[in-house]
């Protein structure tokens, strides 16, 4: 295992040109891992997206009962609205 | 249902909504109490019996069928293309699609009575428009479920862009197919070249297996549909008896059709939910022909449209995963009207098959014209999108839209023919 004195030691060792090279792979590295990292969190995102879904479906019974026409909120919208439509009317007045 | 949509990508970005309300305020009960809670009949026993009353619903949807049939050609006397002569403009007919189907809240309704007046004598180049208006007027139902989410505006939004979704994609087949259809008559001709090979006389073995299927039907559903008509002939004078039979072929159709939408529902529902668990991830195609499936099964589009209302507004599903399942409803919707074509024998049978085949092939190509072109493809979702976020900011987007695309638009157009 190097120490830190001992990695900088060795490193004060490396030429201008080694210590470029190594500072390009480190950065190519460091990519890596994050695409890395970016991949897994995303895959397992998706994951968690893919079982809600598959949560969601399994409640098919309830989404067939709502898939329907609630016709007293139907008639709530369109009076929400109205009364909404006529205090702007108000307020613009 | 894969993402493959760049901006469904932003999967980090993915918020997921943990208190999202049920659309309805109703506990959340199973199912609905229907006529068969009250029958002492429980398990086996009872899902036998609901399948028997789904048979004998189909039944009465063929005889219902063919009373429409016979009960025009009596009102009309063979007269039908002269008396017709006001709906042969084919925004007419497109505008009586659409409100028939607004007011029946049922395109399956709709196509099944146009399959029964073009068996009567309807002409058929009457009937195409008023079949492509069945399809946008049954728009309306999913457009109406989406209101019982305005409590959130978030989910509102959701939901009624998915309800949209069905708006936009039937009114994108509209504007490509009316125009089409009144200038080179395709699915007239493609309508006419099926009923040929499935009805026709030349001794085909597809020709013959219909026929012979179809003779199979009418053995059965004639003597109802000959009762019906003798005993109103017996009372009423010719015309009076085909308006009489009419009457009651659209009476019956109406409350068919919702019973074996209602029973297909709750005999199915665990086939539903398996096909959507097997359509995630699989891709746009898949999620069609489960649509398709679906819609088949429950003999209801709008039942299929729906139910991807919920689903969007829950904030797990996108426009686009839910899109296909639209498309496939649109085509497993004409499964109605080529059932009802079973309720004709001979000359009829052509006639009635014609129109369904043509409600079928207008749906098919619709499916492949637009979602196969890679240009018209995402405009039904880009246009609920931008409908769905006007409605959310204002509800009285979403009643100029409903008001206007199925009562003023509609009336207007008539107003225009009229003075043209």
């Amino acid at each position: 295992m190097t120490t830190p004195d001992s990695s900088a030691d060795s490193m004060r060792e490396l030429t201008d040109r080694e210590l470029l090279e190594e500072l390009a792979e480190t950065d190519n590295r460091l990519a890596s891992l994050q695409h890395e990292i970016r991949r897994r969190m995303q895959q397992r995102a998706e994951y968690e997206l893919r079982a809600e879904q598959h949560a969601e479906i399994s409640r098919m019974v309830e989404h067939l009962d709502q898939a329907r026409i609630d016709w007293h909120k139907v008639r709530e919208f369109f009076r929400d609205t109205f009364v909404e439509v006529q205090e702007s009317w108000r307020a613009e007045d | 249902m894969s993402l493959d949509n760049s901006t469904e990508r932003k999967v980090l970005q993915h918020s997921v909504p943990t208190d999202v309300a049920p659309l309805t305020e109703e506990p959340d009960t199973v199912q609905r109490p229907s006529f068969m809670d009250r029958l002492p009949i429980a398990g086996r026993t009872r899902k036998i019996v609901e399948w028997v009353s789904v048979v004998l619903a189909v039944y009465m949807l063929i005889t219902a069928v063919s009373v429409i049939g016979s009960g025009f050609g009596a009102a009309t006397g063979g007269q039908a293309e002269g008396i017709f002569t006001f709906a042969q403009n084919p925004v007419v007919g497109l505008v009586i699609g659409i409100l028939a189907t607004v007011l029946t809240q049922s395109s399956s309704t709709t196509t099944s009575i146009v399959v029964g007046m073009v068996a009567g004598g309807l002409p058929l180049a009457t009937a195409v428009p008023i079949l492509m208006g069945a399809n946008v007027g049954t728009t309306m139902t999913s457009t109406l479920v989406s209101l019982g989410a305005a409590g959130d505006r978030n989910q509102f939004r959701r939901a009624f862009s998915a309800a949209s979704v069905h708006d936009m994609y039937n009114l994108l087949s509209v504007a490509i197919f009316f125009p089409l259809e009144w200038t080179f008559g395709i699915l007239e001709r493609v309508g006419s070249w099926f009923a040929g090979v499935t009805t026709g006389s030349d001794g085909g073995i597809i020709a013959s297996t219909f026929t012979a299927f179809g003779n199979g039907v009418t053995t059965v559903t004639d003597p109802g549909a000959n009762l019906l008509e003798a005993g109103l002939l017996s009372i009423l004078p010719s015309v009076w008896a085909g308006l009489a039979m009419i009457a009651v072929g659209v009476a019956l159709i109406l409350l068919v059709i919702k019973f074996i939408s209602n029973m297909l529902k709750v005999l199915l529902v665990g086939n539903v939910e398996k096909l959507f668990h097997k359509a995630l991830g699989r891709g746009p195609i898949s999620g069609i022909f489960s649509g398709l499936l679906i819609t088949v099964m429950v003999q209801s589009s709008s039942t299929t449209t729906s139910l991807t209302v919920p689903l969007a507004a829950s904030g797990k599903f996108s426009l686009w995963q839910i899109y296909p399942f639209t498309v496939g409803a649109n085509v497993g919707t004409t499964m109605t009207a080529i059932i009802a074509a079973f309720g004709f024998s001979g000359g009829e049978a052509t006639a009635a098959m014609t129109a369904a085949a043509v409600h079928l092939f207008y749906n098919i190509f619709s499916a492949l014209v637009i979602f196969l072109i890679p240009v018209l493809r995402p405009l039904p979702v880009r246009g609920a999108t931008w409908l769905g976020n006007l409605g959310a900011k204002n509800k009285l987007y979403v009643v100029v839209w409903l008001v206007g695309l199925f009562v003023l638009l509609p009336l207007l157009l008539i107003g225009i023919t009229a003075l043209f």
